[in-house]
């Protein structure tokens, strides 16, 4: 019978594996997949920790994140077409957003 | 039995993260993602949230995964980009900060006075969730509506052509 432990171990393994992914990897599209495994490993602790507590709080705030979750990936995608359309390209290495053009060249 | 459905969940969920993480071509990735969310929406039944489960195959299993496979196509993106180049050597070594991440909130995790609630009990039918969220959280509910509008909004407005502003094919 998995307990609460476990659950929390798994989703700390998650949420490690979506950082490690945010910092290694440079394709925009794959960073924003990884934001979504840290989401969903936040998603579980809440479930785990409210099914532990006996309650259903913690069900309703992983309902929310989810939702939160929802918009934010369409609103990460929509950017990441901006990006191909000024960029043809969508690494984000080499990107200074905020930084002088002539350093981009 | 439901040991061993959590093993085997587990392996899936973890496998599949790290298939994101690894592979090159971004399709792969979202197959990796769309493994991890089934697999998690398994872990809610098994943490007696059926609802939650539903949820998470629709809204992950089903709109965001389909979402990321729909902008993949949508950009074409080429043979080379797709097949993106090797992560230079030494790339890997930013995986340290996420080890240590992982390491911190396992310390943090330990330190809590966990156990200290009413013990494990079967909540969660749909029914009672229900009438929790429409109930105690039906301001929160409802607010969801408009962030999801105003999200809605923002990626369309985002993304809509600006007149006398050539596409990226036409500058090429």
């Amino acid at each position: 019978m998995p307990s609460l432990t476990h659950h929390l171990l798994l989703a700390v393994l998650l949420f490690g594996v979506g950082v490690t992914g945010v910092l290694v990897r440079r394709n925009a599209l794959v960073i924003l997949m990884c934001v979504e495994l840290m989401l969903n490993a936040a998603n579980l602790a809440l479930v785990a920790f409210g099914r532990a507590a006996g309650h259903l709080d913690g069900q309703a705030f992983a309902f929310f994140s989810m939702t939160v979750a929802a918009a934010e990936v369409a609103v990460g995608l929509a950017l990441v077409v901006l990006l191909y359309r000024w960029r043809g390209a969508v690494d984000l290495d080499g990107i200074r957003l905020f930084g002088s053009r002539e350093e981009e060249a | 039995m439901r040991t061993w459905l959590f093993i085997l969940l587990s392996l899936l969920t973890l496998g599949g993260a790290l298939w994101v993480v690894v592979r090159r071509s971004p399709v792969d990735s979202a197959l990796g993602l769309l493994t991890v969310m089934v697999s998690l929406a398994g872990h809610y039944m098994l943490l007696d949230a059926p609802f939650l489960a539903a949820v998470q195959l629709i809204v992950y299993g089903g709109a965001v995964v389909v979402l990321f496979l729909f902008v993949i196509m949508l950009l074409n993106l080429r043979r080379e980009t797709i097949q993106a180049r090797r992560l230079p050597p030494g790339r890997w070594r930013y995986a340290l900060p996420g080890a240590a991440v992982m390491v911190a909130l396992a310390g943090i995790f330990r330190a809590l006075p966990l156990g200290a609630g009413k013990g494990e009990a079967a909540v969660g039918t749909v029914r009672e969730f229900g009438r929790e969220l429409f109930l105690r959280w039906v301001y929160p509910f409802e607010l969801t509506s408009v962030l999801l509008l105003a999200a809605l909004v923002g990626a369309v407005a985002l993304t809509r052509h600006e007149a006398g502003r050539p596409a990226p094919e036409e500058e090429a």
